[in-house]
């Protein structure tokens, strides 16, 4: 059972290392991650400037356009990556590994928070410093504790997204590709979400991003406490623990189904 | 005789980018995924523009503004993704660039058609829905019989063409690269979106970056084309027609030297077939 568990928390370090080094092997694309994100969000506040809407809206575009790269990250690096792994011939190597798949997963998951955070956090200062905005937090450990349940949960739909598309094939690139302009709309990375009907508040509210990033504003934009918050608590937590679970179980059960046909180690369809 | 060869290489590689855009699902599936993007895109605007507007703003033609702009944005943002995808698909996805670089085809007229699939046809039905979408739900006004017809046309290809050059001038610095070119897609595509008039005037920025805004290409391509299809004339357009066919004529010229040159690259290092995703 140790031997077990500490052969899994290996697994992850490695996997984590992987990343991090991957990830940060060029200054250029760390330096192009953290201020690329600025170009999208800018033209959201421009457009806010350019129809005298009130400046509290900035802030919100700010906070969204950062929060945004962890869904892309979310999305790209950990939905489709192991659709990339098995093109490049790396999944029957993790299959074949006395690991968790859920290892891997972890690993890919806290090597794409640790990546993502830096550079989200340099966007952050760099469109705070540019647009002048002023953010009136009133409870910075609570911001903290939200952020990282947002991110609990967010990674942990991108587990569940990543077992789902180890049965596709050419399909996980076109769904992952599917399914990032709507979650911007829905989670509302460039406006407040009360201006949705109820109906589609409630559908967007399923979605970790939608609940972290309103929560997050709450505290960060009107200094809000942990009463106006404690929905979006619960919630997060909630989602966090739902998606890890289905994520394990969708894992063992696509991986039965593409062996079944066939399909684990197949490219290129 | 070169030209019916080069043709055939075109419409090959066109249904062979046809194929790889879409038979990996049924049609209607297919339909669905190319509706469900643009439509996001636009809804954001949509309550971009709600929001704004319920704090007290009041212009009616911003909202065909930011339809119309966006809606030639898509072309721009397929031409700059899509370029990147095609080298990298073929070099380091299919492993086909070698075989594709042996066949007698002209390897340039093989791109301009491998990406023209999703360029030409999967943006022009996004771009189409924008503008319908706009037209229904946000009071977009364009005035059909208003519209010079031959002069949008005209503006519309010639800023086609110009999208094309520029692709296949981000294709060829891929010939050298790897994952530089994500940054380099979601740099150019966000220096775009920005600086180009899609969603706000450039006279929004400071002087100097209004400058920058107006030494930018698409800025005079989606002028024109929101310009003509708001029913302008060429009279009133001629300096921005101007400036807009010079760019496309020196960006198509460029995009073909360039292609040579880093083809030529690659093959002296070695790394045209090269396979280093990591």
């Amino acid at each position: 059972m140790i031997r077990s568990l500490i052969r899994n928390l290996k697994a992850v370090y490695g996997r984590v290392y992987v990343r991090i080094v991957g990830g940060n092997r060029y200054l250029h694309e760390i330096f192009a991650d953290a201020f690329l994100p600025l170009l999208n969000l800018s033209a959201y506040v421009f457009v806010y400037k350019a129809m005298n809407a009130p400046q509290d809206l900035a802030s919100f575009v700010i906070i969204g356009g950062v929060m945004v790269t962890f869904w892309l990250n979310v999305l790209w690096s950990m939905g489709a990556q192991l659709y990339w792994e098995k093109e490049m011939g790396n999944l029957e190597v993790f299959l074949l590994a006395p690991i968790s798949r859920m290892a891997i997963l972890f690993g890919m998951a806290i090597g794409g928070m640790i990546n993502t955070s830096l550079r989200a956090l340099a966007t952050l200062i760099l469109g705070l410093y540019i647009f002048n905005v002023n953010f009136n937090i009133t409870n910075p450990i609570l911001v903290f504790i939200i952020f990282i349940l947002t991110l609990i949960a967010l990674y942990a739909l991108g587990m569940l997204f990543s077992s789902l598309f180890l049965l596709f094939g050419r399909e996980a690139w076109h769904s992952a590709n599917l399914l990032q302009e709507p979650i911007y709309f829905l989670s509302g990375i460039y406006f407040p979400i009360k201006y949705f009907p109820f109906w589609l508040q409630v559908i967007a509210s399923l979605i970790p991003l939608t609940i972290g990033l309103d929560a997050m504003r709450k505290l960060i934009i009107y200094g809000h406490d942990f009463i106006d918050i404690q929905l979006h608590f619960f919630l997060l937590i909630s989602l966090s623990i739902i998606l890890l679970i289905l994520a394990k179980f969708s894992l063992n059960y696509m991986e039965k189904i593409a062996k079944k046909e066939g399909r684990l180690t197949l490219k290129w369809i | 005789m070169d030209l019916i060869k080069n043709l055939k290489t075109f419409k090959c590689a066109f249904w062979l980018g046809f194929k790889i855009e879409s038979n990996w699902t049924d049609p209607f599936l297919f339909a669905i995924y190319s509706l469900i993007r643009p439509l996001s895109s636009l809804l954001i605007i949509i309550f971009v523009y709600i929001v704004g507007a319920l704090s007290g703003y009041s212009d009616p033609n911003y909202a065909t503004y930011m339809v119309l702009g966006n809606a030639f944005f898509i072309f721009a943002a397929q031409a700059i993704y899509g370029s990147i995808w095609m080298i990298h698909d073929d070099r380091e996805h299919y492993q086909i660039i070698k075989y594709v670089y042996v066949s007698p085809s002209n390897f340039y007229i093989y791109y301009v058609g491998r990406g023209s699939f999703a360029f030409l046809l999967s943006s022009a039905i996004s771009s189409l829905i924008t503008i319908f979408v706009g037209i229904t739900f946000l009071g977009v006004k364009i005035d059909f019989l208003k519209i010079d017809y031959l002069f949008f046309i005209l503006n519309f290809l010639i800023s086609l063409i110009g999208l094309v050059s520029l692709s296949m001038i981000l294709a060829s610095i891929g010939f050298f690269t790897t994952r530089t070119m994500w940054s380099l897609s979601e740099g150019l595509a966000g220096l775009f979106f920005l600086f180009c008039g899609i969603l706000f005037k450039p006279e929004q920025f400071p002087y100097p970056l209004q400058m920058f805004s107006y030494m930018l290409p698409l800025t005079y391509w989606v002028s024109l084309f929101r310009n003509s299809l708001l029913g302008l004339r060429m009279e009133s357009l001629i300096n921005e027609f101007i400036i807009s066919l010079g760019y496309t004529i020196f960006l198509l010229l460029f995009s073909i030297i360039f292609f040579k040159y880093s083809l030529n690259i690659a093959k002296k290092k070695g790394i045209i077939d090269v396979i280093l995703t990591f």
